[in-house]
């Protein structure tokens, strides 16, 4: 299908939304400074609210002494700015027929600025290399839905830390004694269980969903992302999901970063015993892949570059969890 | 040609294709990845056919209409843009040729295509199904 072209207007627009969202940052509710995966990044709110919905995810990553709003500009430090906010915007100069996958618009998403939006309009983001700048609106406060509290600005934290070499990984990380295993696999696999059973085990946890790798160094290491745990499931009877943060509904921390040892494939098998077997490197890129990229913003030349290089760089396993929900295949991986 | 939002790689005989417009994902292996290989290396059709044809003492023209009849799925996949028009006929002699498999993996495209931006409900998040 033919998209027609935007308005020229748009990328005045598109300026425009840069400059609304710097100006929001010049009187910030709050402002605080993160250390995330190795990188330093200042997080600027327009309102209490919004920081009240998206922090309390990201708060472990906060550097003693934020909030930094009594700093004068030339005082705070450089790297990556978040600018969130939520000042009334004119009509948008694009329709639901320029939204790609993801919600990328096309003709802004061109260049060192990319833009996503929603179909309703209730919220966006703009990422600008050049400023490393990204502006995320919303609506309203309201317009944060529970998917963003458990997962705040992913999509903007994507493009900043891709920059910083690090990738955004659709999986979860679990390990202990600074050793750790990635768990790949689609929704439904087991990945959040597992990562509980073993937080109950008393094994670290990274996180169980979304882990940052960074690759430079000789063991691909993972750094935690979000401090939230997904719980419960939707049925046809009965629907008890719901997100919990480390360090607040459960005693234990977020474990900051573990080196990877293994990838592990889960699979719910039934048996009381959890198992182990071998499995190829490209069964490990195939549980890692598709969703990491469908869940990664749209590229006009997407690659696989970093994730081939992460299941060429491990041994992979496919874990068949049993009753005991893996933990002590996890343990023996860990120990070998 | 390869699709624009097609991503794939070759590890240890086994080829991963991603089809990020459709969320399916394949696997190809034996003569299926070297047919891919070929694709991705630009090679002609022709050229293919006669350099299988060789190897696996098979006929040319059997070859090729497998190549054909393979493309034509991958077309139908949407993984590849171009397909030959040639009418598929893999009756002769294929000699040690295997039949190219296409594996396809669907299990994540339901949810892969629910797209965490646009199909959340509100207050739910993805990968909820929006009810209506």
């Amino acid at each position: 299908m033919q998209v027609p072209p935007l308005a020229p207007a748009a990328h005045a627009f598109r300026e425009d939304l840069i400059e609304r969202a710097v100006e929001a940052a010049a009187n910030a509710a709050e402002r605080h400074l993160l250390t995330l995966a190795g990188t330093s990044l200042t997080l600027d709110f327009g309102t209490t609210e919004l920081a009240q919905a998206l922090l309390p995810a990201l708060s472990h990553h906060v550097v003693a002494g934020s909030p930094l709003q009594d700093l004068k500009p030339a005082l705070q430090p450089a790297g990556v700015r978040l600018i969130v906010w939520s000042d009334p915007l004119p009509p948008f100069p694009w329709g639901g027929q320029h939204l790609g996958r993801g919600g990328a618009i096309t003709g802004l998403s061109d260049g060192p600025v990319r833009a996503v939006a929603t179909t309703d309009d209730s919220s966006l983001v703009l990422w600008d290399e050049h400023r490393q700048l990204a502006c995320c609106w919303f609506a309203a406060p309201s317009s944060v839905t529970r998917w963003d509290r458990a997962a705040p600005l992913r999509v903007a934290l994507h493009f900043a830390l891709t920059q910083a070499h690090r990738h955004l990984v659709h999986g979860a990380v679990v390990g202990q004694g600074g050793r750790g295993v990635l768990l790949a696999g689609p929704g439904g696999s087991g990945k959040s269980t597992t990562t509980l059973a073993c937080l109950d085990a008393g094994l670290d946890v990274v996180g169980d969903d979304y882990a940052v790798v960074d690759l430079r160094d000789e063991a691909p290491r993972a750094w935690n992302l979000y401090r939230s745990l997904k719980v419960g499931e939707r049925r046809a009877d009965r629907d008890d999901r719901r997100t919990l943060l480390l360090g607040a509904d459960r005693p234990q921390q977020a474990t900051m970063y573990l080196d990877l040892v293994a990838i592990l494939l889960p699979r719910v098998t039934g048996g009381a015993r959890s198992t182990l077997q071998p499995a190829s490197r490209a069964a490990a890129l195939r549980a890692l892949a598709p969703s990491t990229l469908m869940q990664a913003p749209y590229e006009e030349r997407p690659t696989l570059g970093a994730l081939t290089a992460l299941a060429q760089a491990l041994p992979a396993w496919e874990l068949g969890l049993g009753e005991d929900r893996g933990v002590g295949a996890i343990t023996e991986v860990l120990a070998a | 040609m390869v699709g624009s939002q097609v991503v794939h790689e070759t590890l240890d005989g086994e080829t991963v294709v991603i089809n990020l417009a459709t969320g399916t994902y394949f696997s190809l292996e034996g003569t299926a990845a070297q047919l891919w290989e070929a694709i991705v290396a630009d090679e002609p059709r022709h050229a293919t056919a006669v350099r299988l044809a060789g190897q696996h003492h098979a006929d040319v023209d059997a070859v090729l209409a497998t190549i054909d009849a393979f493309h034509a799925v991958l077309a139908e996949a949407q993984l590849i843009t171009a397909s030959s028009e040639r009418a598929p006929d893999t009756t002769g002699n294929l000699g040690t040729l295997a039949l190219p498999k296409l594996q396809a993996y669907t299990d994540l495209s339901e949810h892969l295509l629910l797209d965490p931006i646009h199909d959340v409900e509100r207050g739910e998040g993805w990968p909820a199904v929006p009810s209506t």
